[in-house]
């Protein structure tokens, strides 16, 4: 039986309950391979971001199953779903949600410090993330002092301390202005087809460069 | 506030009990077993007992006192063999300056009294003065021949006497409790033994051992100090109730970290850790402050209060184990206060704590 990276099955979600419950996600299944890079597409409100949020274990579903590698992840403790986020998922968030107190080079390094990588290991691709994303020169910076394309940068290189098989990026160019924007969605691409990434990320991403294989 | 409570309360425990023992040098004690148990202290053993029990084998010396309240504001009365006054076998005394010449000398010959530095306060009056006395054998007037830090057998302040003196005038010959110093070699439970055995059933009398006497008197200190007992169990409660009460704020404030964190990849167990981590910096930094500010403060006590206000030099007795015992317990409230913020960190759904921005 094939395993893909990501497997959704029948996938409900209802965030609330009683009068006020709002289904989400109704019996939504789709699976990606490895290596694919898929945009999810719908209308705003659709549960692109929801469906994002229960890929990367984030959050549960009401009902149905999320495969991750083969690995259901629904079965797995609170603590196992942690390990299977710091370990095989890199998430982008739309607002970065960097640590305020950290310059960029320990918001990229803290990663591989929960996953108690050695520090000479960890300075390593501490900079070579920080290179490849052409943050070199503003490692030493805190979020505040940097633009909203650098902190988004940073967020990306973060997500991939520890070299995860899947990225996922939810609007990441929503808080950026167009042209931060497109240098961010460029180099998703760019570090996709790089590392073999499993990318997905929401959106109809007009001008996304590089196609996506699945919409 | 748990140093300051426990340094000033064990400094005056040590200053007390130094001062009640300064002169009473002995290896044996008796009283009317053992002298709490009856309520107020009287004298109610007769002479007699005295010389019996310095026929005891093995015992070389044995003197007496006699304790009474007296007089109207009342006042203790301490009556003591009057070659106490001119030897230094049972202890020294140190007057305070100003005493009269001779003053020892001539309060053995019961020509008046030593009085105690409270008495002297709370009565206005001054080495040289006469302190008028009602006494069962006519009103009288004693010279205050030198004064002494405050002796503690009364609340009221005392006067020490010559047990002549006080036969002579409060018409009373027998006494209150015995020293005994036992011969060279002897042995002292032995001599214990041999007195309890003769006169313990028939005078109703107890004798204590040195280490068990200054145990006795320890403990009635440690009593009047029980109320610092309950002030260090309100500091740590308001320790307990801070450190849950602001490490909860810090939760609540920084749920979109912690929901970053959980995100990343942070167990829940992890996050617990964070917080009991800052709880234990917290106390640690707290503890560290609390025993310097602590110490500060009971020294700027016992110099401000106790000795310009009331005249004793208390000297400063900080118990090592006491303080750091104090510290710890202060940590571990802080430790405990973070379990309800830590469990609500950790429990915090990822995604949930992420949308409240």
């Amino acid at each position: 039986m094939k395993v893909f990276d990501i497997e959704v099955v029948s996938v409900s979600k209802v965030h609330g309950s009683g009068a006020s419950a709002v289904r989400a996600l109704d019996e939504v299944s789709l699976s990606i391979d490895a290596g694919e890079h898929v945009s999810i597409v719908g209308p705003s409100g659709s549960g692109k971001s929801t469906l994002l949020h229960l890929i990367a274990a984030l959050d549960e579903p009401t009902g149905g199953a999320v495969r991750i590698r083969g690995c259901d992840a629904g079965g797995l403790s609170e603590r196992d779903r942690s390990r299977l986020r710091l370990e095989s998922i890199g998430f982008v968030f739309q607002s970065f949600h960097l640590f305020a107190g950290l310059t960029a080079r320990e918001n990229v390094a803290w990663p591989l410090e929960l996953a108690r990588v050695d520090r000479e290991t960890a300075e390593m691709r501490t900079d070579r993330l920080l290179e490849r994303l052409g943050l070199a020169e503003r490692g030493e910076h805190r979020p505040a002092e940097l633009s909203g394309g650098e902190q988004q940068r940073v967020a990306i290189a973060r997500a991939l301390a520890n070299d995860p098989a899947i990225l996922l990026a939810d609007e990441p160019t929503g808080n950026l202005d167009e042209e931060s924007g497109a240098l961010v969605l460029d180099l998703l691409e760019e570090l996709h087809r790089e590392r073999g990434l499993t990318l997905a990320h929401p959106g109809s991403p007009p001008g996304f460069p590089g196609e996506a294989a699945e919409v | 506030m748990v140093v300051f409570v426990s340094g000033a309360a064990s400094s005056f425990e040590r200053f007390v009990v130094d001062t009640l023992l300064g002169l009473r040098r002995a290896d044996l004690y008796f009283g009317l077993a053992f002298e709490a148990a009856h309520g107020d202290r009287v004298p109610q053993m007769p002479d007699e007992l005295r010389r019996e029990i310095a026929a005891v084998p093995g015992v070389r010396r044995v003197v007496t006192e006699a304790y009474d309240i007296v007089g109207e504001p009342p006042m203790g009365m301490l009556a003591i063999d009057p070659e106490r006054f001119v030897t230094d076998d049972f202890g020294v005394w140190r007057l305070d300056p100003g005493a009269l010449p001779d003053a020892l000398e001539r309060a053995a010959r019961g020509e008046g009294v030593i009085a105690d530095t409270r008495l002297l306060r709370s009565r206005a009056l001054a080495v040289g003065d006469r302190l008028r006395v009602d006494a069962p054998g006519g009103a009288l007037e004693l010279p205050i021949l030198g004064a002494v830090q405050a002796s503690f057998m009364s609340q009221t302040g005392d006067v020490v006497m010559s047990r002549e003196l006080f036969r002579r005038h409060w018409l009373e010959p027998r006494f209150t409790h015995g020293l005994v110093v036992v011969e060279p070699g002897a042995d002292v439970d032995e001599v214990r033994r041999a007195i309890l055995g003769r006169f313990g059933e028939s005078h109703a009398i107890d004798v204590l051992r040195r280490d068990q006497y200054v145990a006795w008197q320890e403990d009635g200190v440690r009593r009047g100090f029980a109320f610092a007992g309950a002030i260090v169990l309100l500091v740590l409660v308001v320790v307990l109730a801070g450190t849950g009460d602001s490490l909860a704020a810090s939760v609540l404030e920084r749920r979109h970290e912690i929901g970053t964190m959980r995100a990343l990849g942070a167990a829940p167990a992890g996050v617990a850790t964070m917080i009991a981590v800052e709880a234990l910096a917290i106390g640690l930094a707290g503890a560290g402050l609390g025993l310097l500010v602590g110490h500060v403060v009971v020294v700027a006590f016992l110099r401000g209060v106790m000795e310009t206000a009331l005249g004793w030099s208390v000297p400063l007795h900080l118990d090592p184990a006491t303080a750091l015992a104090g510290a710890g317990v202060a940590i571990a409230a802080c430790l405990i206060g973070a379990v309800p913020p830590a469990l609500r960190a950790a429990g915090l759904p990822p995604i949930a704590a992420l949308h409240r921005e």
